[in-house]
């Protein structure tokens, strides 16, 4: 359906070079409204495609750009507060970087809510992927008085990270330089991972031996044991249909005795997010409330809320009617 | 301090009350939502606006969300007594 459309872009975003080398892959991850898209923007300009994912109602954006001399190929990954299949964009993140396996995944956070935005950090470090963290909207968290330093967090992580503020595409070379120097000297490197509750832990690990042999291609065991105990329905899904009965059957009773796992996994993530952001964040004193927050109080209310709506509206309807007037000759 | 006995609903918390979440309501659909959007067991939540119907404007880490009334009907609450 899409072809005709991409027939004239699909030339262009070229996923080899003039020699046939394949141009390296980075793929951008985070969460909703982390400024990703703007990134993906500044790095791609118009030399970008837009379409679908496969089988999926999910904008897929892709595009090509060089930088020192070297091509390479950016994918924007949809926007996800996490990696469990709790929506169509969750899958797509996921599968993408476990099945085409990215050279190097961005992960794009936000300096002004940095709590919030590393909880996707938190899945992706159990991925077998590299990461960059480009720390962003450093410029918003320094009007709202957040200092944010990036070097400890760079040690908190244990991965790279570069602060950018994506609007004026500050830091996005050092961010480019350092994703080319993991992408050209691949090290494996150990990011430190969210410590989980002993008893959940010991349960994810007596699930992995357990389904170690039957875990779909490139899906890591000790992942998708830690995804069934979260509950997981897509991973679930998959299991069921290549486990032996037997083991089903065994697994299925150690996930009943660990119901709460779900839970427990998520508040060893925030435990984790917690330690993290008080090494690296400086909040300043509580209390002051910001002109948004006036706004707000006002605009959400269900009364005056709907009498804004109905002024807005009514301004712009009477401001292309009197355009229609003044260009129709009957006025003015 | 957990006290069973001043558990509620996060639904029922007037604006401007802090609370602490201890449990979540069943449902692993809904719970999977919640707890990756940082609504866990032990967190703090400040409500900002509850106007006794339809949606209400929570606080939780730092972030500010808009919950549908049946979805903070889901979660258990006790007031945080040092706020």
């Amino acid at each position: 359906m899409s072809d005709c459309h991409s027939s004239s872009t699909a030339e262009v975003i070229r996923t080899q070079d003039a020699k046939g080398h394949k141009i390296p892959v980075i793929a951008l991850a985070g969460q909703p409204n982390m400024g990703k898209s703007t990134l993906f923007n500044l790095l791609t300009g118009l030399n970008q495609h837009v379409g679908n994912w496969p089988g999926k109602t999910v904008e897929q954006r892709s595009g090509n750009f060089s930088f020192n001399e070297r091509e390479y190929h950016l994918v924007d990954l949809p926007g996800t507060y996490s990696l469990t299949a709790n929506s169509p964009e969750e899958v797509i993140t996921r599968e993408f970087i476990l099945t085409e396996k990215p050279d190097i995944v961005i992960a794009v956070v936000s300096a002004a809510n940095l709590e919030r935005s590393l909880y996707l950090v938190s899945e992706l470090v159990c991925l077998p992927v590299p990461i960059v963290v480009a720390l962003n909207m450093m410029d918003v968290a320094r009007q709202e008085g957040i200092a944010v330093d990036a070097q400890e967090l760079s040690q908190a992580l244990n991965l790279p990270v570069i602060a950018i503020t994506a609007t004026k595409a500050l830091g996005v070379r050092d961010l480019l330089q350092k994703a080319q120097e993991v992408i050209e000297h691949p090290t494996i490197v150990h990011p430190n991972v969210p410590e989980i509750r002993k008893d959940v832990a010991d349960a994810i690990d007596l699930v992995e031996q357990k389904i170690a042999q039957y875990v779909p291609q490139d899906h890591p065991a000790d992942w998708a044991a830690l995804k069934l105990l979260e509950g997981d329905v897509e991973i679930t899904k998959k299991l069921k249909a290549s486990l032996p009965p037997e083991i089903e059957k065994s697994v299925s009773e150690i996930l009943r005795e660990n119901d709460d796992a779900m839970v427990a996994v998520a508040s060893s993530r925030y435990n984790w997010i917690g330690d993290i952001v008080r090494r690296c964040v400086k909040k300043p004193k509580m209390g002051q409330i910001s002109i948004t927050e006036r706004i707000d109080r006002i605009a959400t209310h269900p009364v005056w809320g709907l009498f804004i709506l109905a002024g807005i509206l009514g301004l712009v309807f009477l401001a292309d009617f009197y355009h229609w007037l003044t260009r129709s000759g009957l006025v003015g | 301090m957990q006290n069973s006995l001043n558990e509620v609903y996060l639904s029922e918390i007037p604006s401007g009350k802090n609370v602490i979440i201890s449990a979540l309501h069943e449902g692993n659909e809904l719970n999977r939502r919640l707890t990756s959007l940082g609504f866990t067991p032990g967190t703090g939540v400040e409500i900002v606006q509850n106007f006794g119907h339809g949606p209400m404007i929570v606080t939780v880490r730092g972030m500010k969300i808009a919950l549908g009334r049946g979805e903070a009907a889901k979660i258990f609450v006790y007031e945080d007594e040092k706020k």
